[in-house]
């Protein structure tokens, strides 16, 4: 070595060299470059070789070569050729981070041949006379060492920078260090291992100067690289942060310079409006990759008209307002958010919103499904509300609800109201004429309501209305019920009852009250009162409960005011009741005229008082006026009377049903089958209906004519007692006394047509009715042989009613020959038989033979009669006397037919016919 | 607070005494509650009570589905040979109760019903 200084330059230019393939292979680490990348490899390739190629050139001449540089020139560009070619594989190995071991020893054998060729290229250049072949082991044994220096070399440099803390310019000095030796070693061939030989350098070329400058240049090359690395690096790592940060977020992102050029975009962005086209790049127009997007069909709605909606679309992304909604044919759904840059570019986000519409539907289609779920519902619901509707239009046809209710009735007044709570309520009233003159009305609530109860009310209301129609008395009406609806109650259902029959006739009003709500009653000029009568609990829960009933008597101008617990229940917001003291004070206050407004007045006063509080409970009132019976209709007042249980007692009974009879001419004519009838049944009750029974009952006579009838109707307390199940006598035994017992309801069965027994509650009622002979038949009937006043009641010889046991004069005795003729007056019945017989056995005791029996003067005779004549049959039969009968008005015929055979065989129709039959010879 | 007041609330307690069940009611024994009475007081029938107490002192107001409670757990005691009292009725309850027959019904039941002013009279008046 001739120059060291040459020799350092050498040396400082390897690290050059180093540092110049590790700063570009840096470079060309970063990914996707693309072009740039071979761009960087071109470079370091050049840059790399020239200094590889300084090294070798300086430090040949380091070694004072004998000759001048560059004599051959095509030795001389392949050793620039070769160094090039090392430094492009530098480069590369380190550049692509090869972890491979065998690639970095194959690369840096690479490297090394491609020194070895330029080292000796240029060698051969500067020394063309060098003869390699005289020391061929020491040529061999360089290569080597060149090659293992470049592998070397090449496995720093490809280490990591970082590596045990080395920074570049370490790491660049030992591949400096390693490329350098290559170079020396290189040499040991050309001027042996010791060839320090210090010669001139040659002249003409200030060498020194040029290495430095090289050195120099090299070295400041390096540091301004070394700068521009770093500044670089660092655009490059928040390039790199911003892609990260791009690339991490959901959303599409893209962003649009002022020209409207993509500038950058993350790869979902980039992917789908790539479709299967080519990728979207930086640069590209918004324009055409949204075109490119419509015309690939990606947007339904752009289908078929994509002009018109890229002009859509190009106005909306450039007057961003409001994001907006885009569906396309993938299904996605994207929520679009367009905003303009500070600097005129543009911000493209989109949303997946896919999951939210998705959502959006679901919840649109569970709204529809909820929608269907509730028509189903309000389906069913209309339904049930169809039937409820049928139910309540059912439950209302059963009352009646036509008004004026009996218009020409001008003896009453009446009007109710059901206001139901519910569609069916529990509540009923009823009104309806059971006959000509009488009216049964009731008004009832039931426990509860709803269905169950309008069930219940319809049961009782038909209960009510079919036992009425046979059953003239409440108690025993409510009675009937009452066991009807307990039996197999077990839900314990009740009902309360108000049930009245009226008797338009004369204003008597049966009620009973089953444990309902206490009416009210207004006398003509009175004020309305509590009628507090109880006559029994509640109907329907309890069975076997006796009701009673209670007579009130209404007079012409009363009103009965009657009403559910709906009206006094009735509450307010306050919760307080409307209670019987508000109810009392409006009906007190009331000025009205007809029931109707009487009833309007108390519903709105209820109304009023409830304001906006629900109705809980149904609200029914009553309303009856009673006035009394028109003048025209006196004669169609009913006969009512009670007497004692005294056998005196029928007498005066029967003279005052006389009386009563006697304005119907028609009726007339039948007085002694009734005074018979009255007699026979009488005298049964009183005999037989109160064994051992000291006290005094009182025994009810309701009679009536009305239309063709007479009705007697004969209502006792007594044992229960029913004399249509005593079996008819037999008539062909009669003279055995015992027999007589059914004679009487014999006669009168016989005689009437129509008798019916009912047991009432404790009660005992028999009615017999008969009708009226037709006029005609009373004019064509022919006159009363016997000419006897039967029928003039006024002629009745009243005083032997006043005192019937006047026995003087109840019978005339004469005598004519050998017979006496006994003339009984007036009636042979209860009260005038004992007087009766008494003078028939005396007579027969006294030895009397021959009795007339004449029945002329009486007006009728009874079962009681009958029996007197036949003990006095049975008495002469004894005495072998004879008794014939004669006389006696259509009457008295008739029931000696009824009574059988042998009585008639006692007959004959005259007096005359009877003296000869008496002492006729048996 | 008079709003909703207790026309459709009612509390049923019992407690035993001296072989006597008291049964207290509070609140009121309308439609609304009946279904509930019913079942409180089939829960105390069912439980053994044979001498029932039932303390209507607390109860304001009674409906007919209210009465109806009484008489089925009547007739439910009725049923086991047990016996009720009804005491301490008081207002409407009272009036209610006496229209609509209530205190007649021991005419049928005997001494197995009864209105009674207070408990102490109450539970003087079982028998057995």
């Amino acid at each position: 070595m001739c120059d060291p200084l040459l020799g350092v330059s050498s040396l400082l230019l390897g690290g050059s060299a180093a540092y110049v393939i590790l700063s570009i292979a840096e470079r060309m680490r970063v990914p996707d470059q693309g072009l740039v990348r071979f761009r960087w490899l071109t470079i370091g390739a050049v840059a790399a070789g020239l200094e590889i190629w300084a090294i070798h050139y300086i430090g040949n001449l380091a070694f004072c070569p004998s000759v001048s540089a560059a004599q051959d020139s095509g030795l001389a560009v392949l050793s620039f050729l070769s160094a090039g070619a090392t430094g492009a594989v530098a480069v590369y190995l380190i550049s692509s981070h090869a972890d491979s071991r065998m690639r970095l020893i194959s690369g840096g054998m690479l490297m090394g041949g491609c020194m070895t060729l330029t080292h000796f290229a240029s060698m051969m250049a500067v020394h063309q006379p060098i003869d390699l072949q005289n020391d061929l082991l020491l040529f061999v044994l360089s290569t080597v060492g060149i090659v293992a220096l470049s592998i070397i070399g090449i496995v720093i440099g490809s280490w990591n920078i970082t590596y045990r803390n080395w920074r570049v310019t370490e790491k660049a000095s030992a591949m400096g260090l390693a490329l350098s030796g290559s170079h020396f070693i290189g040499m040991i061939p050309t001027y042996g291992i010791a060839g320090f030989t210090t010669s001139a350098p040659p002249p003409g070329i200030e060498v020194d100067l040029l290495a430095v400058v090289a050195v120099s240049l090299s070295t400041l090359l390096a540091i301004i690289d070394r700068q521009v690395t770093a500044t670089s690096s660092l655009a490059r790592d928040s390039h790199a942060r911003l892609i990260e940060a791009i690339e991490s977020v959901p959303q599409w992102f893209a962003l649009f310079d002022v020209d409207d050029r993509l500038v950058i975009c993350n790869r979902k962005y980039r992917e789908v409006m790539s479709g299967t086209g080519p990728e979207v790049q930086a640069g590209d127009p918004f324009e055409s990759i949204v075109r490119r997007t419509a015309e690939r069909g990606d947007i339904p709605a752009a289908i078929g008209k994509v002009e018109p909606w890229m002009h859509w679309r190009l106005d909306v992304h450039q007057n961003p307002v409001t994001p907006y909604i885009q569906y396309r044919s993938s299904g996605e759904w994207l929520q679009i958010n367009e905003r303009k840059t500070h600097d005129g570019g543009i911000v493209f986000i989109a949303t997946d919103i896919t999951a939210l519409k998705h959502a959006e539907q679901a919840a649109e289609d569970a709204k529809a499904r909820l929608a269907d779920s509730l028509a189903v519902v309000e389906a069913a619901k209309a339904r049930m509300q169809e039937e409820l509707n049928v139910g309540r239009d059912i439950q209302r046809s059963m009352l009646p609800r036509v008004f004026p209710a009996f218009p020409d009735r001008m003896e009453i007044e009446l009007y109710a109201v059901l206001e139901p709570a519910l569609e069916v309520g529990g509540d009923l009233y009823d009104f309806f004429l059971v006959d000509d003159h009488r009216l049964c009305f009731v008004i009832g609530d039931v426990s509860g309501n709803g269905v169950p109860a309008a069930l219940f009310m319809a049961m009782t209301k038909i209960m009510v209305k079919t036992l009425a129609a046979s059953d003239p008395s409440p108690a025993s009406i409510v009675t009937h019920v009452n066991d009807a609806l307990s039996a197999d109650n077990d839900s314990c259902m009740f009902v309360t009852l108000y049930l009245s029959i009226l008797n338009l006739r004369d204003g008597t009003c049966l009620t009973t009250n089953a444990g309902h709500n206490p009416p009210l009653l207004k006398r003509q000029d009175g004020q309305f009162e509590w009628l507090t009568a109880k006559d029994g609990p509640l109907v329907g829960a309890i069975q076997g409960i006796a009701f009673k009933e209670t007579t009130i008597q209404l007079g012409p101008g009363d009103e009965l005011f009657l009403y559910t617990d709906g009206v006094t229940e009735a509450d307010n917001r306050r919760r307080e009741l409307f209670g019987n003291d508000r109810l009392k004070t409006v009906l007190a206050k009331s000025q009205a005229v007809s029931v109707v407004d009487r009833l309007g007045e108390v519903m709105n006063a209820v109304r009023t008082f409830a304001g906006e509080v629900p109705q809980a409970d149904d609200i029914t009132m009553l309303g009856l006026r009673y006035h009394g019976v028109t003048p025209s209709n006196v004669a169609a007042l009913v006969f009512r009377q009670t007497m004692p249980n005294q056998l005196m007692a029928i007498s005066y009974l029967q003279m005052a049903f006389e009386q009563y009879v006697t304005q119907w001419e028609a009726a007339k004519p039948l007085i002694p089958t009734l005074n018979m009838a009255l007699d026979d049944l009488l005298n049964n009750v009183v005999q037989y209906a109160f064994p051992n029974d000291p006290t005094e009952h009182l025994i009810e006579v309701e009679g009536e004519v009305r239309d063709t009838w007479v009705i007697l109707t004969i209502t006792d307390d007594g044992i229960p007692f029913n004399p249509l199940t005593v079996a008819p006598p037999d008539l062909s035994l009669l003279l055995h006394e015992r027999e007589i017992g059914g004679l009487g309801i014999h006669l009168v069965r016989s005689m009437f047509d129509e008798v019916s027994y009912q047991r009432n509650v404790g009660r005992n009622v028999l009615t017999v009715k008969k009708k009226l002979a037709s006029k005609t038949s009373t004019t064509t009937k022919p006159p009363d042989k016997t000419g006897i006043h039967a029928f003039d009641v006024e002629r009745l010889p009243l005083p032997s009613h006043e005192d019937p046991r006047n026995i003087d004069k109840s019978v005339e005795s004469r005598r004519s020959g050998a017979v006496m003729i006994l003339t009984p007056q007036a009636r042979f019945d209860t009260n005038s038989s004992p007087g009766i017989e008494r003078i028939l056995m005396d007579h027969i005791g006294q030895g009397e033979r021959r009795i007339v029996l004449d029945l002329s003067r009486i007006s009728y005779i009874s079962s009681i009669g009958l029996r007197v004549i036949l003990k006095a049959v049975k008495a002469m039969t004894r005495t072998d006397g004879r008794m014939v009968l004669c006389g006696g008005n259509d009457h008295v015929r008739t029931v000696l037919q009824l009574s059988g055979a042998l009585m008639m065989s006692l007959y004959a129709s005259t007096l005359e016919e009877a003296l000869s039959k008496v002492q006729e010879l048996r | 607070m008079m709003d909703q007041g207790t026309r459709h609330t009612l509390t049923v307690t019992s407690r035993q005494n001296a072989g006597i069940t008291f049964v207290k009611m509070q609140g009121s024994l309308s439609a609304t509650t009946a279904e509930q009475g019913n079942q409180d007081m089939k829960k105390i029938v069912d439980a053994g009570a044979k001498k029932v107490i039932l303390n209507l002192a607390d109860v304001d107001y009674i409906s007919s589905g209210g009465i109806r409670v009484l008489i089925l757990a009547c007739k439910q005691l009725n049923n086991v040979q047990g016996q009720m009292k009804i005491a301490a009725a008081k207002g409407m309850v009272k009036e209610a109760l006496q229209a609509s027959g209530f205190d007649l019904l021991n005419r049928v039941y005997g001494e197995s019903i009864q209105l009674c002013n207070t408990e102490e009279e109450a539970a003087a008046a079982f028998t057995g």
